[in-house]
C-alpha cells in the first residue's frame, strides 16, 4: 500500500513539474514572441522552437506560434515577398485553427486580431473578413474585468473599425480605450491615434 | 379640393428642393489633411512649415517610401479649398480610390474627422502603407520587369524583352513635385523573329517622348515628339515615320447611383513627311451593379458592366505602317475569326461590352491569389464610317476566362472565344498589367 502510494505521488510530481515546465516553456516562447519584431529572426525562430512541441496540445502556444510566423514573414517582405507571403498564409492558418479549436476563448481571438490587423495593413493578405468574426464576439461578450486586457481588446477593436470606415464606433472604442485607467502600450496607441484624429 | 393639395404639395416639394439646393451649396473649408504612413507623420495645412515637409520627404527617402507630395498629387483636396459638402465628400472617396488604384499601397483609408468645435472646418486623414513596388508580367512571347515609386515618386520604368518585343518605357508624373509629366518610351517589336525569317514578321520600332501637366488628378495633357519605323521583311528598306502627338487622358470615378469608372484618351497626330494627320481616341465605363452574388462569405464576387468605345481616323493615303490595327490591340480587338488585314482600317469606329462576374478569389503559391472572371461580350467595329461607308460590320459575340492576378502581381490574363455573324471564330489570348 505504501509502494502504491509513493508510486502514485511520484507519478503525480512528474505530471506537476512536467504541467509546470510546459507553462515555463510557453511563457517563455510568448515573451520571445513579444521581442521578436524587434530582435529579429534568430528570436522568431527559437520562439518557434519553444512553442513547437506545445501547439498540438495547448491553443494559446498554437497561436502565438502561428502570429510569430507572421513576424517572421515580415523579415522577407522586401527581399522575398513570395516566400514572406507563404509565411504569412501559413501563419493565419495556425491562428484560425486555433480559435476554431477553442471558439470562446478570448485570449485567441485577441492575438488572432491584433495579428490580423496587423497583417491586413502591411501585405497583400487581407484578413478583415476573419477577424471581424473576433469583432463580432467581442461586442457580445462582456469585457474582461483586467484594465490592461480590456485595453488591448478596445484598441484592437478601434483599429479594426477604422480600416472599415466607421469612424464613430472607432473613435468611441479608441476613447472607452484611453478612459480604461491602464497605463499600458494599448492605452499610448490609442491615444497617439486619437490625436491623429483631433480637428 | 384637388387644386388645393396640388398647390400644397408644389409648395412643399419646392421647400425641399431648397433645401436641398441649399445644404448643397453649403460651403466647407478643408483646414488641414494628415498623412500617416509607417515611416512618417505631416501634416499639411495653409501655412505648413517647409521644414515640417522637408523632414517627411528626408524620412520616405530614408525608408523607401513614398512622399508625401506623391501622395498628395492624387488628390484634388487642398488646406484652404472651399467646396460644397456634397464635392467634398465625393473628393475623398476618389482619392481613396486613386490611391488604392496606384497599387502602390498594401493599404489606404481616407478619413474625415467628425467636426465637432469647427462645424464648417474638415480635417482629412489619409492612411498609407507602402506596397510592393515591383511589376512582373509579359504578354505573348515576352516578358515585363517594372519598378514603380523610383526615389518614393510617381516615377516608374519597365523593360520588356522576349522573342517579339524588345523595350523600355519611362514615367514621372509629378516632375517638381509640381504635377509635370514626362514619358519616354522606346519599343521594338518583331524583331528576332524577323531575324529568322519568320513569315509575316515586320520589324516595328516606337520611339515617343511625351511632355505634359495633370490639370486635375483626373486630367492630364501631353505633347511630344515620336518617331515609327517599319522594316519591310524581304528588302530589309525602313520607312520612317516621325510625328508630333498631343495627348489627352481622362480617368475618373464617379459615385452617382452606381459605383464606376470611366477613362478618356484621345490623341492627335501630325506625320511630317507623310502628310498625314492621325486622330484616335477611346474611353471606357465600367460599373458594379451586383456584389456578393453568392452571399457574404465569399470574397471578391460581383458581377460588373464594362462598356468600351474608339475611333480613330486617317486619311485614306496614309500608309499602312501607320494604320489602326483591330486584331490584336487588346481591349479594342474585334474577337473573332476576321483575318488581320480585314482589321487593319485607317478610319474606324468600335464599341464594345462586357458583362463580368467575379466569382471568388484563389490562392496559388500560398499567399499569392488570383481572382477568376467569367465573361460575356459583343464587338462591333465599322470600317471606314461616314458617307463613304459600305454598310460593313465586323461583329464578335463571345465569352472568356479572365484571371486577375491582384497585388503584387497586378496583371490580368485573358483567353476568349469569339465568332462574327459569318461563323468564322478566333481565340484570343491577352495580356494587360496594371502598371
Amino acid at each position: 500500500m505504501k509502494m502504491m502510494m509513493v508510486v502514485c505521488i511520484t507519478v503525480l510530481c512528474a505530471f506537476g513539474v512536467c504541467a509546470q515546465s510546459m507553462d515555463d516553456s510557453i511563457e517563455r516562447g510568448i515573451a520571445l514572441h513579444d521581442r521578436a519584431l524587434a530582435e529579429g529572426e534568430e528570436t522568431a525562430l527559437k520562439c518557434r522552437e519553444t512553442l513547437e512541441p506545445f501547439i498540438e496540445k495547448n491553443m494559446v502556444a498554437r497561436a502565438y506560434y502561428g502570429s510569430v510566423i507572421t513576424i517572421q514573414a515580415s523579415f522577407y517582405a522586401d527581399e522575398n515577398p513570395v516566400h514572406s507571403l507563404t509565411l504569412l498564409e501559413e501563419g493565419a492558418q495556425y491562428m484560425d485553427s486555433a480559435v476554431s479549436n477553442d471558439p470562446d476563448n478570448g485570449e485567441l481571438r485577441l492575438i488572432r486580431l491584433s495579428n490580423g490587423i496587423e497583417v491586413s495593413r502591411s501585405s497583400p493578405l487581407k484578413r478583415y473578413a476573419v477577424i471581424a468574426d473576433d469583432v463580432r464576439w467581442f461586442e457580445k461578450h462582456p469585457l474582461p474585468s483586467s484594465p490592461e486586457d480590456c485595453a488591448a481588446i478596445l484598441l484592437n477593436c478601434g483599429l479594426y473599425y477604422l480600416d472599415a470606415g466607421d469612424m464613430d464606433a472607432a473613435l468611441d472604442a479608441l476613447e472607452t480605450c484611453v478612459e480604461s485607467g491602464a497605463e499600458t502600450a494599448a492605452v499610448q496607441n490609442a491615444r497617439d491615434i486619437l490625436r491623429r484624429y483631433e480637428e | 379640393m384637388c387644386k388645393t393639395v396640388l398647390l400644397a404639395g408644389l409648395v412643399v416639394l419646392c421647400a425641399g428642393l431648397m433645401q436641398a439646393e441649399e445644404a448643397e451649396s453649403g460651403d466647407i473649408i478643408v483646414a488641414k489633411i494628415r498623412l500617416v504612413t509607417p515611416h512618417y507623420e505631416y501634416e499639411w495645412t495653409a501655412d505648413a512649415e517647409a521644414a515640417a515637409l522637408a523632414d517627411a520627404e528626408a524620412a520616405a527617402v530614408a525608408d523607401a517610401g513614398v512622399q508625401p507630395s506623391a501622395v498628395f498629387s492624387w488628390t484634388a483636396l487642398q488646406p484652404g479649398r472651399e467646396m460644397t459638402l456634397a464635392e467634398f465628400e465625393r473628393e475623398v472617396l476618389r482619392t481613396e480610390r486613386r490611391l488604392v488604384d496606384t497599387g502602390l499601397f498594401y493599404s489606404v483609408s481616407v478619413h474625415v474627422v467628425p467636426p465637432r468645435r469647427k462645424p464648417l472646418e474638415r480635417t482629412v486623414v489619409i492612411t498609407v502603407s507602402d506596397g510592393f513596388p515591383y511589376r512582373y508580367s509579359g504578354g505573348n512571347a515576352f516578358i515585363m520587369f517594372g519598378r514603380k515609386a523610383l526615389g518614393g515618386n510617381r516615377a516608374s520604368v519597365y523593360v520588356y524583352a522576349g522573342w517579339n518585343l524588345f523595350g523600355v518605357e519611362a514615367v514621372h508624373e509629378n516632375l517638381g513635385n509640381r504635377g509635370y509629366l514626362l514619358e519616354a518610351t522606346a519599343l521594338s517589336h518583331d524583331f528576332l523573329p524577323s531575324l529568322c525569317d519568320v513569315d509575316g514578321a515586320e520589324p516595328r520600332n516606337e520611339l515617343a517622348l511625351l511632355a505634359g501637366k495633370f490639370l486635375s488628378p483626373d486630367v492630364s495633357v501631353a505633347l511630344g515628339p515620336g518617331l515609327v519605323t517599319v522594316a519591310d521583311t524581304y528588302d530589309r528598306g525602313y520607312s520612317f515615320h516621325p510625328f508630333g502627338e498631343a495627348v489627352l487622358r481622362v480617368s475618373r470615378f464617379g459615385f452617382l447611383a452606381l459605383e464606376s469608372q470611366w477613362t478618356f484618351d484621345s490623341r492627335a497626330a501630325w506625320f511630317p513627311l507623310d502628310e498625314v494627320w492621325k486622330f484616335g481616341s477611346s474611353g471606357s465605363f465600367s460599373a458594379v451593379i451586383a456584389e456578393d452574388v453568392f452571399g457574404k462569405t465569399i470574397r471578391e464576387q460581383r458581377v460588373e458592366l464594362y462598356l468600351s468605345g474608339a475611333g480613330g481616323w486617317m486619311a485614306d493615303d496614309a500608309p499602312e505602317a501607320l494604320a489602326f490595327r483591330l486584331h490584336d490591340s487588346g481591349e479594342q480587338s474585334v474577337r473573332s475569326g476576321y483575318p488581320e488585314d480585314e482589321l487593319t482600317l485607317v478610319s474606324y469606329v468600335f464599341a464594345s461590352a462586357e458583362v463580368r462576374l467575379d466569382f471568388g478569389s484563389l490562392v496559388f503559391l500560398s499567399g499569392f491569389s488570383v481572382i477568376p472572371q467569367l465573361f460575356v461580350f459583343t464587338d462591333a467595329a465599322l470600317p471606314s464610317p461616314g458617307p463613304d461607308w459600305d454598310g460593313t460590320v465586323l461583329d464578335a459575340y463571345g465569352a472568356g476566362l479572365r484571371l486577375k492576378f491582384p497585388s503584387p502581381v497586378f496583371t490580368d490574363v485573358a483567353c476568349s472565344w469569339g465568332i462574327n455573324h459569318d461563323g468564322a471564330w478566333r481565340v484570343v489570348f491577352f495580356v494587360q498589367t496594371k502598371k
